[in-house]
């Protein structure tokens, strides 16, 4: 111990609250609609380059469900001055990774690349999105591909689908009701015509948000981006968005989901309210006190003390519209669900009924304290925390002042949220038993 | 250029092209990028020490590697080195599995134990005003682990549900199934976190065992990598890790490897799948052996990436997967070298005799000279990606120590793969890689597809219920 106390008090003096830095950046909207958003690093050379499309499953028209999705697939089948696969092989062939994803409400196309790539990259990036040419073949071999991938994630793994279930059921009128996947007969529906469309309406600059972090002079990024994606024309076609809002639902409702699975499990979603709600701050504190960590209630609970669970959790799906809080458990073996549910409930229930300690809640925003310094370590993780503020938050100053919100929050916030939202008639409940 | 002749060919928008647009910028050179310097010390004791300073935020990631694993269990108990990992940081002497949660998680911090097949791994990740405390409780965990009964008990119905879970899962049967069918009998077949038999046979006495065999510094590499000062991080070391005692470590002596003439096609029926799970491959070089790059790089040829040739034929031509890569597994002792797709059911043969054709064009035609270009552009030129984050950092040095790759090894590697010619590519995939003596796992509805496979080689189906992994 004699060593180790003058040891931290230096570590101390180096970083006195060893507070998150927070992200510094620029943000500039081009004439056509194009936001870009930088942020420079010159640790290691390598830039992240990232374009949000504001358009996901949540945007797709009555039986396209999975459009938004195997669109983005058809984003990497060429444009006027990329073939078909060329746009991966480019990127690996200089050392880096691209890929894309599609969500509910965005669909994003990222790549990290050394950063003497980055004009390319920004050349690659404005020709398929002014000019993306997918012939009827390539289209036709995607979708069989992306019929794969549903294979592959939802039907094959024993739980894969118990979420598609959990919303099919959980909303009637929100578009969140189908998850992005979609169905194998809506995919099968899509035509050449649906994808001329949708890229004609979404893949415009003034519905995309260009971000880019990493090793670059913030003159000379600017310069490139106005060269490639300056005179790319805005979007002729408007943009009509759902304004589907889901009903307060009365009373709980419960599935039974047949399937064969090793162990039974329960998938409860609650309705909350939408990413940036006030009200979300407080619901993430809670989930980490609920189920983060091995200290945490319901691992501490269901999984360690009773035993009757192999895995159990709590956290909120927050998204642009209103989604779920979800609560899942998956037995043990010779465990019977009833408990298990029975357990969770009353984990929810303590909740609403008895403040959390002021250790338990020190401990949470400890946690966040350390995702804001170890979730913006790299360029993908800063331009990815720069680019959902700005997208989803639509506005980009909450990637710092979030942090303030979460520090704020208190024990009568966390109780008030949790009978608010963590009650039995605000749920949805899927059950599945071997 | 097959494409281009398509009269199918449809025109999405019709964006003016302009003329500055068509040709694309040529990158200027990156000035060559190397690995951050570090300093590496051996204690006394014999424990490697790597301390590298990293100030981009306050954080210190610290990784302790020890270099056996499940390859050490005792022979028909797999499970051992997981189980007596993952108990350590459910108590110690002085402190319970929930006190040691607390403390870490308190400050926001991880501290997690885990064994693989070859080494087991310590490693804490915390904000710097903290990292007293991730090396106070690193030493508790290591030094004076309780291996309480009860915890045991806990953690073996917990392995065992979860165990029950991952074998109704096709994707996990094929992996397991498998390196048990290439490596028999050797340790690297072996389920690393036990079988349903042999978890409920694990005894405390077998992880104390365990731990007073195996967890000695002199086979052991600590990293530390974070916002703090290369001296500061070696008084820590040795502050907490300089009087731990060197052992004499004996190794287990390895099992014969199985022999395969022809191939062997393995499946597991399992009825209710929709999707056959494909792997096809065979037990390969050590990680420090000379031919190790040149399969490295034919294995990244024929499936490392999204362009790779399995990929190309069996997912962009054919869309008959989501996906189909190869890889080599780099192991001290023999490593693998095996292919995975997955595809329909009504498909499976289909996609199997793609996988076997690639494989033979590997072997039989010359690689272009392009093709390996790319794949030494994207080895070489992904180094400045695998370099960025802490935890990164520490674990590419306890690599090095783990495979004895030698001080120079970061450094020079990327000279070595540059140097790799078409020849020693394919000479490698010729003596070392086979598509005709090989083991194919296909996890799936066998009676939908047994019948294309009987030209293929010799078929074994397996009900899924009389699966046996010991």
């Amino acid at each position: 111990m004699r060593l180790l106390a003058p040891l931290l008090a230096v570590l101390l003096l180096q970083s006195p609250s060893a507070k998150p830095k927070p992200l510094e950046y620029k943000e500039a909207k081009l004439p056509n609609g194009l936001t870009v958003i930088t942020h420079e690093d010159h640790s290691t050379p390598v830039t992240n380059l990232q374009l949000w499309y504001h358009v996901g499953s949540k945007d797709e028209k009555e039986g396209r469900t999975g459009f938004a999705h195997l669109f983005e697939h058809l984003m990497f089948k060429g444009s006027a001055h990329i073939k078909p696969e060329d746009h991966d092989r480019i990127i690996t062939n200089a050392g880096g990774v691209a890929n894309a994803y599609t969500q509910d409400d965005v669909t994003v196309f990222w790549e990290t690349f050394p950063a003497n790539y980055l004009e390319k990259v920004l050349w690659m990036e404005s020709d398929r999105m002014s000019t993306l040419d997918v012939s009827e073949e390539n289209f036709k071999s995607e979708r069989e591909v992306v019929k794969e991938e549903r294979l592959t994630r939802i039907e094959n793994p024993p739980y894969g689908d118990l979420l598609e279930v959990l919303y099919a059921n959980a909303f009637d009128v929100h578009p969140y009701k189908h998850v992005t996947i979609g169905s194998m007969k809506d995919l099968d529906a899509a035509t050449i015509e649906d994808v001329r469309a949708f890229y004609k309406t979404y893949y415009v600059p003034d519905n995309a948000t260009l971000v880019i972090a990493g090793d670059f002079k913030y003159d000379q990024a600017m310069d490139w981006i106005q060269k490639y994606f300056g005179n790319i024309p805005k979007g002729q076609n408007p943009i009509v968005r759902s304004n589907a809002k889901e009903p307060p639902h009365e009373k709980e409702r419960r599935i039974t989901h047949k399937k064969m699975v090793p162990l039974p499990a329960a998938v409860a979603g609650y309705y909350i309210p939408a990413d940036g709600h006030p009200d979300s701050y407080p619901l993430v504190i809670a989930s980490k006190i609920l189920s983060e960590g091995r200290s945490s209630r319901i691992y501490q609970s269901l999984v360690y003390l009773t035993r009757l669970a192999v895995q159990a959790d709590a956290s909120g799906n927050f998204t642009e519209d209103p989604n779920l809080f979800i609560a899942t458990v998956i037995m043990n073996q010779g465990q019977s669900l009833a408990a298990g549910e029975k357990a969770l409930n009353s984990e929810l229930m303590l909740l609403q009924t008895e403040p959390v300690t002021d250790m338990e809640l020190e401990k949470a925003k400890n946690k966040i304290r350390s995702e804001w310094a170890f979730g913006r370590q790299s360029v993908q993780q800063k331009a990815e925390a720069l680019a959902h503020a700005a997208v989803i938050h639509k506005d980009t100053a909450t990637v710092n002042s979030e942090y303030d919100l979460f520090m704020k929050v208190t024990k009568e916030d966390i109780m008030r949220v949790a009978k608010t939202y963590l009650r039995p008639e605000n749920r949805t409940v899927v059950i599945v038993q071997p | 250029m097959k494409r281009a002749i398509l009269a199918l060919f449809v025109l999405i928008t019709s964006c003016t092209a302009r003329a500055q647009k068509d040709e694309p910028p040529t990158p200027q050179p990156l000035g060559r990028v190397d690995f951050p310097a570090y300093e590496k010390r051996v204690l006394p004791n014999g424990l490697t020490v790597y301390a590298l300073e990293y100030h981009e935020q306050p954080v210190v990631a610290v990784r302790l590697l020890i270099g056996a694993g499940a390859e050490s269990d005792p022979p028909n108990l797999p499970g051992v080195a997981a189980f007596t990992a993952d108990l350590l940081n459910q108590g110690t002497r002085t402190k319970t599995a929930t006190q040691i949660a607390d403390a870490i998680e308190r400050v926001g911090g991880t501290l997690q134990a885990n064994a693989d097949m070859e080494s087991t791994s310590v490693s804490a990740a915390v904000l710097t005003d903290n990292t007293g405390l991730a090396f106070e409780l690193m030493n508790d965990i290591l030094m004076n682990p309780a291996f309480a009964l009860d915890e045991l008990a806990r953690s073996q119905q917990q392995s065992l549900s979860g165990l029950a879970a991952q074998l109704e899962d096709p994707d996990f049967i094929a992996d397991a199934v498998f390196n048990r069918q290439i490596y028999g009998k050797h340790p690297y077949g072996h389920l690393e976190a036990g079988t349903p038999e042999s978890i409920p046979k694990i005894k405390r006495d077998d992880l104390v065992k365990f731990h007073d065999t195996y967890y000695a510094p002199n086979i052991s590499s600590l990293a530390i990598v974070g916002d703090l000062k290369a001296a500061d991080a070696f008084k820590l070391a040795e502050q907490w890790f300089g009087s731990w005692q060197k052992k004499d470590v004996q190794r287990r002596t390895e099992a014969e490897l199985p022999k395969f003439q022809g191939r062997h096609i393995v499946v597991i029926d399992k009825p209710d799948a929709v999707q056959t799970e494909i792997r096809v491959g065979q037990t390969s070089v050590p990680r420090k052996d000379p031919d190790y790059f040149n399969l490295l790089m034919a294995s990244y040829i024929l499936g490392g990436s999204a362009g790779g040739r399995l990929n190309r034929t069996l997912r962009v031509e054919r869309g008959l997967t989501y996906g189909a890569y190869a890889t080599i597994v780099p192991r001290r002792g023999p490593g693998s070298f095996y292919s995975t797709t997955d595809t329909r059911t009504e498909k499976t043969d289909e996609a199997l005799g793609l996988v076997f054709e690639e494989i033979d064009k590997l072997r039989t035609v010359d690689v272009p000279p392009q093709e390996l270009q790319d794949a030494k552009s994207f080895i070489i030129g992904s180094f400045p990606l695998n370099i960025e984050v802490p935890s990164d950092l520490a674990t590419r040095l306890v690599t090095v120590f783990l495979y004895d790759l030698g001080d120079d090894y970061l450094k020079t590697y990327r000279d070595r793969l540059a140097n790799i010619s078409e020849k020693n590519v394919q000479k490698a995939a010729d003596e070392k890689v086979s598509s005709q003596n090989v083991v194919a796992v296909l996890v799936g509805n066998a009676s939908a597809f047994k019948q294309g496979l009987d030209s293929m080689g010799t078929v074994e189906v397996i009900p899924i219920d009389k699966l046996n992994l010991n």
